[in-house]
């Protein structure tokens, strides 16, 4: 960081500069000083939100830089995400929302995850806050983060064999009757009705305890794994 | 972080992206920064003892013994029927038995949760289209009254009847025999629909066509003569 | 000829007709309030509707306390095991009310996280229709499960036999 110029009043004056319109805006020394650091300078987002992309492999340099240097000080993770774009290469991406509470700073950072390989290194350490935001990125978007000590789903059951986040899953689901939660010694199917049409969802077995219709005392009707 | 050490970024007051917010110079919970206790009187004697108190709200739990109740009960009193109620929808019965749809599929197009399900038919009435069946399954209508809304024909309404419940989910889903209403039963709603859903129409008379007749477009009137659809 | 005839002050009855009367009577709810149907099931409680007139006010946090299970709001999967746990707490005789258009069929949720119906994983006894169901609605499935109830016999499974009529 030491090589980085310091540059404290290159937009601390934006009043002054205000009426020399054509002059290019003063380089942000935190642009410069990430950039240093081997992130890419993307433009600003529509509210002046600067954005980073950081290859996969500096990124856990960059995160700690990031986190651990008084002259950045990002000390708190808004949010991590991640993206499904289906027809990019890297296919998913993983953005990462950082405060600087000490500079007022917001700054968005992504990092592209390839589809065959989809793991990025956990920031559980630095953000301990990333625990529960990565598991849902995992869960939804299916990227893995190396490091991360407790990897489970957070949002979907957890022998869901699916990333429903994912653009090319449907939104209905998939038939999935081969899997199947086990609760209370109940083996519930997951089965949808999605694409039926109104009115003739599948009605479930008529489970109803002490409905006069259709009882008789003996008989299999009783579901065993109904009563407890 | 030293003072000395050269700062990267500039320091947060003078920053352009925090200007807004530094522009008063003060911190925004000025009041809490400088009183950082809540403020608390002392206890009286009366509150330490506790008696008092406790028994001021007995106090009051009895003194609404003397108040007017405000339970409605239930099912002798039921809810004012406004016509804006957002109730089970209904199809409008015309005064000869039929139904007013003309099988579009608006209605089942618009449903969020997909719980129109409508099969046309051909009729040798001027509309030339009606439903042969037509289904809400009402364990998945929200009553949102989109379908209202989206009817050309204001063939679907809104009832006033809101209590629906059953022991098997086969009673929910209602075929043209249960939805079918007669036109003189949604007098109010349709005068509603009419004030509500063509306030935007610059044109539009809301007191005009009476009810069960022709609704004639205040925008076409004098250029061509409305055809009774129905 | 029999014991009310002889004694017009006394009123007898059968032991099941008795304890149906006085189940029926004593609802203890169990609220299982997923989401905004929750909102609509406390203010049934509240004095303005006042679910004590049916005897169903005791809401029971615990499911071993507690008979009928009120599920206000949309089930998903990942709730669905908790849910039928807690049911397979409950003692029995158990009834299920599944209140809401998302708990009865899983409503305007037609997608791979939400359970279409909790009749999948419970017994549902009585639907409600509604998004979420006014509370004269759950009052109105609530005096629907007292008469089925009044129905049952004393296992609370079997339908009750006709009284006998001279
Ligand atoms: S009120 Fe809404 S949910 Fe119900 S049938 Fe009409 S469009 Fe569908
Ligand atoms: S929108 Fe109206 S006319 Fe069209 S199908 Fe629905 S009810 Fe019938």
């Amino acid at each position: 960081m030491a090589d980085v110029p310091a540059n404290p009043s290159s937009s601390s004056n934006p009043a002054a500069a205000a009426p020399a319109a054509p002059v290019a805006p003063p380089p942000d020394p935190l642009i410069a000083a990430l950039t240093a650091l081997g992130a890419e300078a993307l433009p600003l987002t529509q509210d002046l939100l600067p954005v980073f992309r950081v290859e996969r492999d500096a990124w856990p340099s960059v995160a700690r830089a990031l986190r651990r240097d008084p002259q950045l000080s990002f000390e708190m993770l808004i949010d991590v995400a991640g993206v499904d774009f289906p027809k990019r290469r890297p296919r998913f991406e993983v953005v990462y929302h950082l405060w600087s509470l000490t500079w007022n700073k917001v700054i968005r950072v992504k990092v592209g995850v390839p589809e065959e390989d989809p793991q990025v290194a956990s920031v559980i350490d630095l953000w301990p806050t990333a625990d529960w935001h990565e598991r849902e990125a995992f869960d939804m978007v299916g990227v893995k983060f190396a490091g991360h000590p407790d990897l489970r789903r957070i949002l979907m059951p957890d022998d869901y064999p699916w990333h429903p986040l994912r653009k090319d899953f449907p939104v209905e689901g998939i038939d999935n009757s081969i899997s199947y939660v086990k609760a209370g010694g109940v083996l519930m199917t997951r089965e949808l009705d999605v694409d039926r049409p109104a009115g003739q969802d599948r009605t479930p077995v008529d489970r109803s305890h002490g409905d006069p219709a259709g009882y008789s005392d003996g008989t299999p009707t009783l579901p065993e794994e109904g009563r407890s | 972080m030293s003072p000395e050490s050269a700062p990267v970024l500039p320091p947060p007051a003078a920053g352009a992206a925090s200007a807004a917010s530094a522009a008063s110079g003060a911190p925004r919970f000025a009041a809490a920064v400088a009183n950082p206790k809540v403020m608390r009187h002392a206890l009286t004697t009366n509150e330490k003892l506790f008696v008092g108190p406790f028994l001021k709200s007995l106090l009051y739990t009895f003194s609404r013994m003397f108040k007017k109740d405000i339970t409605r009960r239930y099912p002798e009193q039921k809810m004012e029927n406004k016509p804006s109620l957002h109730g089970v929808p209904v199809l409008v019965m015309k005064e000869d038995g039929a139904p007013r749809c003309v099988a579009c599929g608006l209605c089942e197009f618009v449903c969020p949760p997909r719980a129109i399900d409508i099969q046309p038919g051909e009729t040798d009435r001027p509309i030339e289209r009606e439903p042969k069946s037509f289904v809400i399954d009402m364990l998945r209508c929200i009553e949102c009254s989109y379908c209202e809304e989206v009817c050309p024909e204001e063939a679907i309404v809104m009832s006033t009847d809101y209590e629906v419940v059953g022991r098997r989910r086969e009673d929910f889903v209602w075929d043209l025999k249960k939805l079918l209403k007669p036109i003189a039963q949604l007098k109010d709603r349709i005068a509603w629909v009419r004030r509500t859903y063509r306030r935007w129409d610059s044109n539009a008379d809301a007191s005009a066509p009476p009810e069960g007749g022709v609704y004639r477009d205040p925008r076409w009137a004098g250029k061509s003569k409305p055809v009774d659809h129905h | 000829m029999g014991v009310e005839d002889k004694f017009p002050e006394v009123v007898t009855s059968r032991l099941t007709d008795l304890v149906g009367w006085a189940r029926k009577n004593s609802l203890w709810p169990m609220p299982l309030g997923l989401s905004c149907c929750a909102i609509e099931m406390m203010a049934t409680v509240g004095p303005r509707f006042d679910l004590s007139r049916f005897g169903a006010e005791v809401f029971r946090f615990s499911p071993r306390q507690s008979d009928v299970m009120i599920v206000a709001g949309t089930l998903t999967w990942k709730m669905a095991s908790v849910a039928r746990r807690i049911y397979d707490q409950m003692p029995d005789p158990k009834w299920v009310i599944a209140m809401g258009v998302c708990a009865s069929s899983g409503g305007l949720y037609r997608n791979y996280a939400v359970v279409p119906g909790v009749d999948r994983i419970l017994p549902v006894d009585v639907y409600t229709m509604g998004c979420p169901p006014r509370p004269d609605t759950l009052i109105r499935a609530v005096m629907e499960l007292q008469k089925k109830i009044d129905e049952l016999a004393i296992d609370g499974r079997r339908p009750r036999e006709p009284v006998f009529v001279q």
